[in-house]
């Protein structure tokens, strides 16, 4: 038996800084990922770049995700959930893995892009950096797999349960952005001009910037709503989530950049400082934007189908009402939802908001990233370097034990 | 120059549109270059194994495919196999490099003819070489005063690395983290408040008593000069000597408030410190002096719950945000309005008239839109901006670290690791974060445990003969890799330090500078080649 190897929950940031960094050390890794590609959440967000970099951190994901993939020495079980974790008795951990494989089988693609132009119901998608996955779009007509000169491709596959030992366990499985569907009050799905931040990253992902609804010769006005989900216990989470002042700004200004005639509204509650260079960016950004601090009372939907907000404007003290062609409600960070699960199983607990609360290091168990607090990219990447190097103080002390 | 001729191959497999390239026109194209000796087709590289190169023996590869070959190790398999070293054996992903950069009108051959053949002349250039590696000298400098620079060096001196710390004699109560200086008030109780010098002073003993640590005298160092395996400083006893890393704990000092008679934060923790009575009202004028950052709203937060709950002042808070982004402080923020402690938001239009120390504060209130007027507080605290301390932004600059404005010894926040600085071997430790002397460890630890620093391909060499010292690469080189020499009065080039992106070699006006493996030459007959 391998004395150093160290399992892996997750592969987003948080997972893939880990595992990088313990295979450059010189350790056996396996890492788990419920998706069948790596990257997490943010891979598919977008740069936001407007003059200059603005160092949202986005990038750093597919750098990483490239990374992973050279690392031809990291063993990765992708579309996989811990189903079991025991101890071995002094052995360290033994730990059950449920694999449901997708449909394209990512060891045999070699990307040459075949079934995407087969498929008719556009579920074969591309991960960037990554490998081509099918979607739960498929229909199963087989199209694909006529095509695939490689064989890659199966429609059903069964289920695996496979069992292995680790001598550590990192738990980077991350976080669930809030729904805003849950309440009524933001009115999100009433109006395809009522999206979250999470949506707009995408459209920024794919470089359309505006859902197809929003006509981008007369997008006149934009508004953001900060704090959905966040800073308020009756509507999500008591906590701030940290990531929505900044990456709703970066966005506001790339998309004042590019719709310069655009009016761009940001209804917030406090600006909370991110980033290093803070200062000289939020100079920039306030040249751009007007901020309204208030938080909107109602949201509705005018006869012309356009979202209407209703504040109350501090300045002219009284109640006001304005028109727009898309709303951004920036969601922030919720949970995940397996984390309820994961402390049962590995006997960690939750804080009270729900975030696995970490006493790293016992019993082998180790938490870093979005699923223990909500971070930004690079915060996940630092926080993911010091578990690193827990983990191997870790290891080298059960070395010295034996 | 070396006559070893180039085998190019080329993986055709289906899944990279290979299979609509003109094989015989591309092999005849090819073969009228003097470069290339033979060019082979295979399908499927991937899996066909890597025997069928045996006969190639002793010739240099040039191997062109898609990105699992390298994702499947068969790119170390060839070289494994045929012995190849540096210089022998270069590879071009077919997808990445062409298809995917040009449109689909272009000629495929062509472009293959193009790809194959400047490579190919690149490589025929080459210079096989073994891949140098130099490992960085023993010996860390950590320099810093504070409880971070203590616990970077304990932290270290646990792990069995011997560190030497260097003080910069700059003792003062730096702001930021009020928790950490006076611990957590309601977790302790009031009476185990510890203030920041007696904390500071004993972990300075705790460290002391580690075999492996060494103060140096404080302010010792004269001048320092990097080498290809660290830094060598000279102090100012004449010693001189050799670190191969260098970890700089930036003390960070809180501007003086430019109001006559208002405190800063440091002043008000010294006050607390020496135990002088806070009493009457007590206001706090934030994002005023400079923008308040989430971890200064939050050690506001702690001296006001702390200071009401003490000497039951009247505490008023006046901001314009509250930046409750770090862990914890949204709670504490809401504690502090249940216990009275009064928060403004104010507008733009905020007055503050200072007469001699009598301060009259004038502003709207968001929130209700009311007009405030404050008369007399008895305690103004303005927090200032936080800059690094005078020395450590001399030790920075000293070191030629780019800084992120005056702030932080940092280019930009986008490290892949979060310690790194523009200098490899020159950490940064913050005291941020939970994790960050963890992530610190982790940086210096992978310094000292790699085989050694790779030394870049493209190195330059200087001309000897040619160099006329007039130090212009010294000045372009943007990793500040090139150093001069004043014995023999030829520029140097750092051989750890230097990325090998020939702005050097572009820029030196005695043409002295060749890189190596990318001569000018090899360049010049490759586009001859093509024709
Ligand atoms: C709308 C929005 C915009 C944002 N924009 C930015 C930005 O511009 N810049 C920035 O720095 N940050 C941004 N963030 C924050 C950023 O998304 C997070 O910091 C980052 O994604 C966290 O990375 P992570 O690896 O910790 O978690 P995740 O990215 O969530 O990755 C966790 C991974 O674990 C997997 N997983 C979960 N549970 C299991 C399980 N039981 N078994 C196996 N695998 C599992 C998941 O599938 C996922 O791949 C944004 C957040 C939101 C909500
Ligand atoms: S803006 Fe973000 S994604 Fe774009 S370059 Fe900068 S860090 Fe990368
Ligand atoms: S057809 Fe097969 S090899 Fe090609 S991209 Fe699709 S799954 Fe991959
Ligand atoms: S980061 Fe900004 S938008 Fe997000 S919860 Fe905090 S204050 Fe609200
Ligand atoms: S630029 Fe050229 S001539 Fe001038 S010092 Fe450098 S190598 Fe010598
Ligand atoms: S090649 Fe680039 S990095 Fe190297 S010495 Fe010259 S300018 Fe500096």
């Amino acid at each position: 038996m391998s004395s150093n190897s160290v399992c892996i929950i997750g592969a987003g940031i948080s997972g893939l800084t880990v595992a990088n960094n313990l295979v450059n050390a010189g350790i056996e890794v396996t890492l788990v990922e419920r998706n069948p590609y790596p990257g997490g959440r943010a891979l598919f967000y977008g740069c936001k770049a407007s003059d200059s970099c603005v160092h949202c951190g986005v990038c750093l994901i597919r750098e990483a995700v490239m990374n992973f993939r050279r690392t031809h020495n990291i063993k990765s079980q992708f579309s996989s959930e811990l189903t079991g974790f025991s101890r071995s008795n002094g052995e360290g951990i033994l730990l059950e893995i449920e694999t449901h494989p997708n449909i394209i089988d990512w060891r045999l693609c070699t990307e040459c892009g075949k079934c995407i132009e087969a498929c008719p119901e556009n579920a074969v998608k591309i991960a960037p950096g990554w490998k081509y996955y099918v979607d739960s779009g498929c229909n199963d007509c087989g199209k694909c797999v006529d095509v695939c000169p490689e064989g890659a491709i199966a429609l059903k596959r069964e289920s695996m349960r496979e069992s292995i030992h680790a001598d550590c366990l990192v738990i980077a499985s991350g976080f669930k952005p809030f729904d805003p569907s849950v309440n009524r009050k933001w009115s999100y799905g009433e109006s395809p001009r009522i999206i979250t931040g999470s949506d707009l990253e995408e459209l920024f992902y794919t470089e359309n910037y505006l859902p197809g609804v929003v006509k981008k010769s007369d997008c006149k006005r934009i508004a953001f709503l900060q704090c959905v989900g966040s800073r308020n216990v009756t509507e999500g989470g008591e906590y701030c989530s940290r990531v929505c002042c900044a990456y709703a700004l970066q966005m506001a200004g790339r998309l004042k950049d590019e719709f310069p005639h655009t009016e761009i509204d940001f209804y917030y509650m406090d600006i909370q400082h991110f980033g290093k260079d803070f200062e000289s960016f939020f100079g920039d950004v306030s040249r751009k934007v007007n901020f309204i601090n208030s938080n909107p009372i109602t949201f509705s939907v005018d006869r012309a189908d356009r979202p209407v907000v209703r504040y109350e404007s501090i300045t002219e003290q009284k109640d006001k009402e304005e028109a727009y062609d898309l709303v951004v409600l920036s969601n922030g960070i919720a949970p995940g939802d397996k984390n309820e699960a994961l402390a049962k199983m590995t006997g960690l607990s939750l804080d009270k908001s729900g975030f696995l609360y970490a006493m790293n290091g016992m019993g082998g168990v180790f938490v870093t990233g979005a699923c223990k607090q909500p971070m930004r990219i690079e915060d996940c990447i630092e926080d993911a370097t010091g578990v690193t190097g827990e983990v191997l103080s870790y290891l080298e002390e059960r070395v010295q034990v034996k | 120059m070396n006559d070893k001729k180039i085998v190019a191959v080329l993986c055709d497999h289906g899944c990279r549109n290979g299979s609509k390239i003109k094989y015989d026109e591309l092999k005849t194209n090819l073969k009228k270059s003097e470069v290339i000796e033979d060019f082979l087709l295979v399908n499927k590289a991937c899996d066909s194994g890597v025997e069928f190169l045996d006969a190639y023996k002793g010739r240099k590869i040039l191997f062109g495919g898609c990105s699992l070959l390298e994702e499947r190790g068969i790119y170390s398999k060839i070289k494994e196999r045929l012995g190849l070293k540096n210089g022998e054996f270069r590879s071009f992903d077919v997808k990445a490099d062409l298809y995917d950069l040009y449109p689909d009108k272009v000629n495929l051959e062509e472009l293959l003819v193009c790809k194959i053949l400047s490579m190919g002349t690149l490589l025929y250039h080459a210079e096989p070489y073994e891949e140098e590696r130099i490992k960085p000298a023993e010996g860390i400098l950590v320099y810093g005063d504070g409880i971070t620079a203590l616990r970077t060096a304990r932290a270290l001196a646990e792990e069995d690395i011997s560190v030497e710390v260097l003080e910069t004699g700059e003792q003062f109560l730096s702001p930021g983290l009020f928790s950490q200086h006076f611990g957590r008030p309601d977790q302790r109780g009031l009476s185990s408040v510890v203030s920041a010098d007696e904390r500071r002073k004993s972990e300075r003993n705790r460290v002391a008593g580690f075999k492996n640590v060494r103060f140096l005298p404080s302010d010792a160092f004269l001048s320092f000069e990097t080498v290809e395996d660290g830094f060598v400083f000279t102090f100012k006893s004449g010693e001189k000597r050799k670190f191969g890393t260098v970890v700089i704990a930036p003390e960070r000092e809180e501007e003086q408030s430019r109001e006559t008679g208002a405190l800063n934060l440091t002043d008000l923790y010294g006050k607390i410190v020496c135990g002088e009575p806070l009493k009457g009202e007590v206001v706090f004028l934030l994002d005023y002096a400079a923008d308040t950052s989430p971890e200064v709203f939050k050690d506001v937060l702690l001296a006001g719950k702390y200071i009401k709950r003490r000497f039951a002042s009247e505490v008023r808070i006046l901001m314009k945000n509250a930046k409750v982004s770090v862990s914890g402080a949204q709670e504490l923020y809401d504690e502090c309005r249940e216990q009275g402690i009064i928060f403004f938001k104010y507008l733009e239009d905020l007055t503050l008239k200072n007469n001699y120390g009598d301060f009259e504060i004038e502003g709207t209130d968001l929130y209700t839109g009311d007009k405030f007027l404050i008369k007399e507080p008895d305690i103004l605290v303005i927090p200032g901006r936080s800059i690094l301390s005078p020395r450590s932004k001399n030790f920075a600059e000293a070191l030629e670290l780019l800084t992120i404005s005056d702030r932080y010894p940092q280019p930009d926040s986008l490290w892949r690791l979060p310690n790194e600085t523009n200098r490899p071997g020159v950490f940064v430790a913050y005291p941020t974060g939970d994790n960050s002397i963890a992530s610190l460890l982790f940086s210096v630890r992978a310094r000292l445990s790699t085989a050694g620093i790779a030394v870049n391909e493209h190195i330059p060499v200087v001309d000897e003969d040619k160099c006329v010292y007039c130090l212009t690469c010294v000045r372009v080189c943007p990793f500040k890799a090139m150093t001069t020499d004043s014995e023999s009065r030829v520029a140097k080039v750092l051989r750890t330090v230097c990325q090998g992106c020939g702005s050097c070699a572009a820029e030196c006006p005695a043409e002295a500078i060749q890189l190596r493996n990318l001569t000018g030459e090899s360049l010049y007959q490759g586009i001859r080649a093509l024709g």
